[in-house]
């Protein structure tokens, strides 16, 4: 038998790769899992949230072997307006216990973790590999092409893990090209505290984390939010914005960074800290909209490389839809070996097993909230008026407190009509609410 | 003619070029935070090693490292460049070895497999195991020839290398075979282009590792219980603490990339300003407050 056969191609050892590499080798299927970078995780990049209740499923008690950094027990969702912030600050004591809500991780570690525990299970890892292409005969994906002298692999089925500008992809015909709409650049700094700064200044003790989301107008005017992180002694922050904003208004990320780490609400967090690394990365934000066609015969795509990330506002989650797509194109895979057929029908499979979780069930639930994202007085005017209202009724400055409602209406008058406002409540109450 | 046996010792190193994963920066490195990769030097010499075999045809190249799993994915990737066999040691033992234990237990090695020709690099990235190949010579009784540029030919059982010496000097040695010779790394990047089978093979096949016991050494001799000397705390270097440079927008793409690849640093220049005398004042007092020569 060639050596170059296998049953199972993966492309791209992220978390849905992985997955699906170490579902299949525990089945006893013969399966490689390709890698362009180094090692698994030293190519990729998000906030830091994992939320890990599917990896409870695949690893039972992972938070016992997994690197994490800390379990969020805190959360936060802040709006911003230029020098005032207002804030929603949850504490949960059942996001402290196992199984955990979620955890912040770094990806070099965790990615590395995770790909270990598929080759221990057998899985065949081989790193510093690009596929460029796929292999077809007739309609059937038979095979990649990979960046080396005889690159030719050939398997029975490809998973197509290989990220947001999935190559595998397109070459497969299974997506068209994006637009600006659809992507968001996000870029992350981590910044190093003092020692014990991080739990004084957080109000954390032990190995619980925070994790606060920030929505409102960036510097220069970008549109998106921003986050921040708790690592075991260092923040993750950065900003994320649309990238169709980045284009219209001729700005740069990196100054909506400075400006947000200058921001009153943030700059005391970050005192004393010293920079210690940056980077960036594309999230395909359109939901639903930029979904490719998952599967043709003999092929099966994942994790960002599907779309498959949900950007509801208040969700920002990409790694549990990585992982539970994984699994889903693992048991497709792993029915299609038991049934001998590989074919079109074999994968559509796929989809009706996406269907059937929270996956296409969470991204079609939300796709109403596409619309609200890309509403810009989401950014432009409501972090601020309510920061204004905040403001204006909390000042004590001798004039006498007025009721909420007059005041409302002078400053709404300022910026937009109640008519305007109704719509946007409208829009965002199917958004979120129904 | 009998056939070349070439040993190469691959040494693992914590890639201290790239910038270090925040956990690193405590007072005990933790290892999960840190990238390990094959010593750029032993892998200048593997590549020395597999020349010398395309040159003789008649020979054959084992690799050799000691270590945990990050060895046994170091000497895969030897597998897939080209050499033939590959040999781990490891035991629990060596956890907290000194060089000279450690030394020893490749010398046990060496002694066993008899090569005619042993190569490794000159020193160690993180310059944990520097003195590894030099003691591990000394203990199976081998010459050893540091700081070689280049080997000029192998054969009658005699090596001609040539060595650098200070100020750009050269010397041409010819040294007896078996002998352990570290090799300088030559720069550049070291990059593994094998083909798809290869590498395959390498990442499937088994790899046999070696303990103490097999060896014929005990922990007293060469493990931890004999070491003279114990690590009592690591440190690494302190992370960088200068911002990132973030240029200017409305600057070219090209000067936008000079500044950041200039890391910030410009060179140092005058200012010549004009105006009124007003304006003059008033850019000399900036001056002042910005830059921090006195104090205003």
């Amino acid at each position: 038998m060639n050596s170059n056969n296998f049953d199972v191609i993966v492309v791209g050892a992220g978390p849905a790769g992985i997955t699906a590499a170490l579902l299949l080798a525990r089945k006893g299927l013969k399966v490689t899992l390709l890698e362009r970078g180094e090692f698994p995780g030293s190519k990729n990049m998000f906030g830091g949230a994992v939320f890990g209740r599917v990896l409870h499923d695949i690893i039972p008690e992972y938070w016992t072997k997994a690197p994490f950094e800390r379990f969020i027990s805190r959360k936060m969702i802040t709006m911003l307006a230029e020098d005032s912030a207002v804030s929603l600050d949850f504490h949960s004591a059942a996001f402290k216990k196992p199984p955990y809500n979620g955890f912040v991780v770094q990806r070099t570690s965790f990615d590395r973790w995770y790909a270990q525990e598929a080759v221990k299970a057998g899985a065949v890892l081989l790193t510093q590999t690009v596929a460029d292409d796929i292999i077809r005969e007739g309609s059937q994906v038979v095979g990649v092409m990979a960046r080396r002298p005889q690159g030719e692999l050939r398997a029975k089925v490809v998973i197509a893990a290989d990220g947001a500008v999935s190559l595998l992809a397109k070459k497969a015909g299974l997506r068209r090209e994006f637009t600006p709409n659809q992507f968001s650049l996000g870029v992350k700094e981590v910044v190093q505290l003092p020692a014990g700064a991080l739990e004084e200044r957080l109000g954390l003790t032990g190995d619980e984390g925070m994790s606060n989301e920030f929505l409102g107008r960036m510097g220069g005017g970008l549109h998106g939010g921003a986050f921040i992180y708790t690592n075991r002694d260092c923040l993750s922050l950065g900003v994320v914005a649309q990238a169709h904003s980045l284009k219209a208004r001729k700005a740069t990320i990196y100054d909506a960074l400075d400006q947000f780490k200058r921001h009153p609400a943030v700059a005391p967090l970050l005192e004393g800290g010293r920079f210690l690394e940056y980077s960036a990365h594309l999230i395909p934000e359109a939901g639903i909209n930029m979904v490719p066609q998952l599967f043709t015969g003999g092929m099966m795509v994942a994790g960002d490389a599907a779309g498959l990330v949900l950007a509801g506002g208040v969700f920002l989650e990409g790694v549990n839809f990585a992982i539970a797509a994984g699994k889903a194109a693992a048991e497709t895979a792993i029915q299609a070996f038991e049934k001998g057929s590989f074919d079109q029908a074999a994968m559509a499979e796929y989809e009706v097993r996406l269907k059937e979780s929270f996956v296409l069930q969470d991204i079609d639930r939300f796709k109403t909230a596409i619309p609200m994202l890309l509403n810009e007085r989401l950014y432009e005017v409501y972090p601020s008026f309510v920061c204004r209202t905040l403001e204006n009724w909390f000042m004590v400055d001798g004039t006498g407190h007025p009721k909420l409602a007059g005041m409302v209406k002078r400053l709404l008058g300022e910026d937009m009509g109640l008519w305007q406002m109704t719509k946007d409540g409208y829009q965002f109450g199917r958004a979120m609410l129904w | 003619m009998r056939k070349l046996n070439i040993a190469v010792l691959i040494r693992s190193v914590v890639d201290s070029r790239v910038p270090l994963p925040p956990d690193v920066y405590g007072e005990k490195p933790l290892p999960e935070g840190m990238i390990s990769i094959v010593n750029p030097a032993d892998w200048f010499a593997l590549e020395c090693a597999l020349n010398l075999r395309n040159q003789m045809n008649r020979s054959q190249i084992v690799a050799i490292a000691l270590g945990g799993e990050e060895a046994e994915e170091s000497l895969r990737w030897c597998l897939a460049a080209g050499a033939e066999r590959a040999l781990r040691i490891w035991d629990r033992s060596l956890v907290e070895a000194d060089q000279l234990g450690r030394g020893k237990a490749v010398a046990a090695v060496l002694t066993r497999s008899k090569p005619d020709l042993i190569l490794c690099g000159d020193g160690c990235l993180d310059q944990i195991n520097s003195l590894l190949p030099g003691v591990a010579a000394s203990a199976a009784g081998l010459s050893y020839v540091p700081g070689v540029a280049r080997i000029e030919k192998v054969e009658h059982g005699m090596a001609v290398v040539v060595r650098k010496l200070e100020k750009g000097k050269r010397e041409r040695v010819m040294v007896k075979l078996p002998a352990l010779i570290a090799i300088e790394e030559a720069g550049g990047v070291p990059s593994c282009d094998a083909d798809l089978p290869g590498l395959i093979a390498a990442f499937t096949q088994p790899m046999p590792c070696k303990g103490l016991s097999c060896l014929g050494l005990s922990p007293e001799r060469a493990g931890s219980r004999g070491a003279k000397v114990n690590n009592v705390m690591t440190r690494v270097s302190r992370p960088i603490t200068a911002r990132p440079v973030t240029p200017d927008h409305r600057l070219p793409a090209e000067q936008r990339l000079r500044k950041i690849l200039a890391g910030g640093v410009v060179r140092k220049q005058g200012e010549v300003i004009t105006g009124t005398p007003e304006q003059l004042a008033d850019r000399i007092i900036e001056f002042f407050r910005s830059e921090p020569v006195v104090m205003l």
